[in-house]
């Protein structure tokens, strides 16, 4: 076993220093933050995070500085041994550690120089076992028979724990209470940011006239979902027909169109990129590109491609055709689809190959010997060994298409083509969420809720299909 | 010879067919395309319809490729294009005169570095955050054994079917309780609502935990045997030797702050505040002669907003398509 001998780390220092200058900039933003405000909201609680950074900060601080102090008794105890700077050290002692690192890092660094220079030190800048025990004699690795003890040469930072020989336990089996502590940070955020927003969501749902602001609202009631289904008005007479007319259709639109697509296109690439010899690597990463983009940006190029003057209309002859804005809804739909299709393509691709490269070749060389045709192979082998990648690229894609945004963002620069008197006539159900979101909160949940209701209903659906069809 | 040949046939008759011992069945039919044919005929024919096949899969895979590529192509060129070019009557596939001076437009229109700042800062804080967190928690569900860590664990991987869009209205509400939404929001509160959220994913959790348990128990105990607490085997030993899923990770969190879009949207109330996918969308790139959208500097910016992340591609390819391909690997 390998024992290295640790004299002195310059990186051990920055890290201190760091860790004080990372705490005190924390600390600073925290209190000057702090004293910006009055003291009325400090008491309401509202500035949680200001307390938590200073807080950080101070952490930051006294771990910085116990380093220097901890690095400072490593110097002394070194210094005992290897005896070169022992009166800096003496000179400075405990209340004065952090000066003592400056002086002692420079000699340890230079005295490192010298001793790599010689060949001393492995490249690392470590001193070798063989090394430490040939330059000190007084220390050996060995049975000492006079005190009935083995001495092994271990490193200063954890000599207590160094010879712990019996005792040892696998954490993994064991009750560890420890586990929690690890899982606390998780714990805490996914409470904060993933499980209460979901029961908080349903329940405003139920709410009339959520205000985000306040926390306030109404009573409970169930009209939000009525409302934005068309169904009931408001008590001002105020009638919701964009979401049925617009946003499910869309969205439906959307899931039955591209997924499909998608999802056949992406096998036939894959199975034909698996076949094939030369170029197999740069046409996978051709077609891995798609994947690396920008979905505003590249959605932003679909509406320049398709625009009137634009190319798609150059190279089809039909010019001035209206693709994007001012379009009709239906027109609008090819763009839209094409594009949801070509930027959720590369992921199928490389979740197929990956499924393709790990079946076994004597399947096709079975097919081949029986001389099965193209199509059968494809159909009765590869789909069926393929089936779980299949499935699970399904379920994604599923969920994806029900929650498509980005791609109506990017390419109409809002919910609709602005034809037809302005309608969000592109809208989709999550559209339609991220438009209430702040100013109609409860209609917004109730949104949320029935799109996750769907969401639910689907991959449902589509276990207890796979179980009579995925062969895993 | 023959002794032994006849002792050939019959451990061969008693084991398995030999068939050089067995006449070939006179009701063996072959198929009618093949009849009449040597076998070089026939070898011939598959060799040709092999080529066909080739030949095909390459054109076909070739023709979808331009399809793929054709989208980027046609941007940076649109961004070296003048605008009568970019909306004439005819296309040209590459610019007449080449337009540098667009980029210059669009440094001074669209402002490139505030966002790029921005996105650089809530990318890195976020990617910190995030991995620590899944680090202890993948450590926890696959190295150590307590009550109640494979019911947590299955809550865990539940959320995962959960849209995002059910936390973003309930995560909008607690954020600004916290104080960071609103009148007279910071700089530091924008970024804050913009990376405590994102501190914790649970794909990546599982990620790590999967690969954390393909790392040998004899690790565990030989770094026991030297000493080293449970804390730092975890960053001596677990960590370094899941490096490159870490890294994994890194780069798909950094796409996809850089990719974000509806969140910072949401949460910041100042242009200034915002990462790049809104900045993009929001800039007006307007020919200031004409009135019009100009589509030239528009793909300027879009090139300027694409470049960064095919750089991370192409000096992070293997990471990347690693770290997407492994979400698709049964564990």
């Amino acid at each position: 076993m390998k024992r290295n001998i640790r004299i002195c780390s310059l990186i051990d220092l920055i890290k201190n220093i760091a860790y004080c200058v990372a705490g005190a900039v924390l600390l600073f933003i925290g209190a000057l933050r702090l004293m910006e405000e009055t003291p009325g909201e400090i008491e309401s609680g509202q500035k949680l995070g200001e307390f938590g950074l200073a807080f950080l900060g101070v952490i930051l601080i006294v771990i910085g500085l116990f380093g220097f102090y901890w690095l400072g008794a490593l110097k002394r105890e070194a210094a005992k041994t290897e005896g070169y700077d022992a009166d800096l050290v003496r000179k400075y002692g405990i209340l004065a550690t952090v000066f003592a690192q400056m002086p002692t890092g420079v000699v340890s660094l230079m005295d490192r120089a010298e001793r790599k220079k010689n060949g001393e030190l492995t490249k690392r800048g470590v001193a070798s076992n063989e090394l430490f025990a040939e330059t000190r004699p007084e220390y050996k690795e060995g049975y000492d028979a006079e005190n009935n003890a083995v001495i092994r040469l271990v490193s200063p930072r954890n000599n207590g724990k160094a010879y712990q020989t019996r005792g040892i336990e696998d954490i993994g089996s064991k009750n560890n209470w420890k586990g929690w502590l690890y899982l606390a940070p998780v714990i805490i955020l996914v409470s904060i940011f993933l499980i209460y927003p979901l029961v908080n969501t349903i329940f405003i749902s139920f709410t009339q006239d959520y205000l985000y602001a306040t926390g306030e609202f109404q009573g409970m009631t169930l009209t939000n979902f009525t409302y934005i289904l068309g169904l009931t008005n408001r008590a001002n007479g105020a009638h919701e027909s964009y979401f049925v007319s617009y946003a499910i259709p869309n969205t439906i639109i959307c899931v039955i169109v591209t997924v499909p697509v998608s999802t056949i296109l992406a096998l036939l690439i894959s199975v034909a990129l698996n076949s094939i010899k030369w170029f197999q690597k740069i046409l996978q990463t051709i077609f891995f590109l798609p994947y690396v983009t920008n979905g505003i940006a590249v959605g932003m190029v679909f509406s320049v491609i398709f625009a009137d003057k634009g190319v798609i209309n150059f190279l089809f002859n039909t010019p001035d055709k209206v693709w994007i804005y001012g379009a009709e809804r239906w027109t609008a739909m090819i763009p839209l689809c094409f594009y949801i299709v070509w930027s959720s393509i590369p992921f199928k691709i490389l979740i197929f190959l990956s499924g393709l490269q790990g079946i076994d070749k004597q399947y096709y060389q079975a097919a081949q010997i029986d001389s099965a045709s193209k199509a059968k192979v494809l159909w009765r082998i590869t789909v069926p060994l393929l089936s779980p990648q299949i499935l699970y690229i399904l379920i994604t894609s599923f969920i994806g298409a029900w929650k498509e945004y980005t791609a109506v963002v990017g390419l109409f620069n809002g919910p609709g083509t602005l034809g037809k008197a302005g309608d969000p006539n592109m809208e989709t159900i999550v559209f339609y969420i991220y438009e209430n979101l702040s100013t109609q909160t409860s209609y917004a949940a109730a949104a949320a809720v029935f799109l996750f209701v769907i969401i639910l209903l689907f991959t449902a659906l589509q276990f207890a299909v796979s179980k009579k069809r995925v062969h895993y | 010879m023959a002794n032994e040949q006849t002792n050939l046939e019959n451990v061969s008759r008693e084991k398995y067919i030999d068939f050089r011992y067995v006449k070939v069945n006179n009701e063996i039919v072959l198929s009618l395309d093949e009849a009449g044919k040597t076998v070089d005929a026939i070898k011939r024919a598959e060799k040709v319809s092999h080529i066909i096949v080739t030949v095909f899969t390459y054109i076909f895979i070739l023709l979808l490729a331009l399809v793929v590529v054709f989208p980027f192509y046609w941007m940076i060129i649109t961004s070296l294009k003048q605008n009568e070019e970019i909306n004439g009557a005819v296309q040209t596939f590459f610019p007449t005169i080449v337009m540098w001076s667009n980029y210059v437009h669009v440094f001074q229109v669209f402002d490139f570095g505030t966002y790029m700042f921005n996105t650089i800062v809530v990318a890195i804080f976020s990617t910190l955050g995030t991995l620590l967190t899944t680090i202890l928690a993948a450590f926890a569900f696959a190295r150590l054994r307590f009550k109640g860590r494979d019911a947590v664990f299955a809550i865990f991987l539940m959320t995962m079917m959960i849209p995002g869009e059910m936390m973003v209205i309930s995560n909008y509400i607690t954020v600004a309780s916290f104080g960071w939404i609103g009148e007279g929001q910071t700089i530091f509160d924008a970024y804050l609502s913009m990376i405590v959220p994102f501190w914790t994913s649970v794909f990546y959790i599982y990620l790590l935990r999967q690969n954390f348990k393909q790392i040998p128990n004899e690790l565990y105990l030989a770094a026991k045997v030297d000493g080293k607490s449970d804390w730092s085997f975890l960053w001596k030993v677990m960590v370094p030797l899941a490096s490159p899923t870490l890294i994994s990770i890194t780069i798909l969190k950094f796409m996809g702050t850089w990719n974000s879009y509806v969140w910072p949207n949401l949460v910041t109330s100042k242009r200034e505040y915002r990462l790049i996918s809104n900045g993009l969308r929001s800039s007006a790139f307007v020919d200031i002669d004409a009135g019009i959208t100009a589509y030239g500097y528009q793909m300027a910016a879009t090139v300027l907003v694409t470049v960064p992340l095919f750089l991370l591609f192409i000096f992070f390819r293997k990471y990347i398509m690693k770290g997407v391909g492994r979400a698709g690997i049964k564990g």
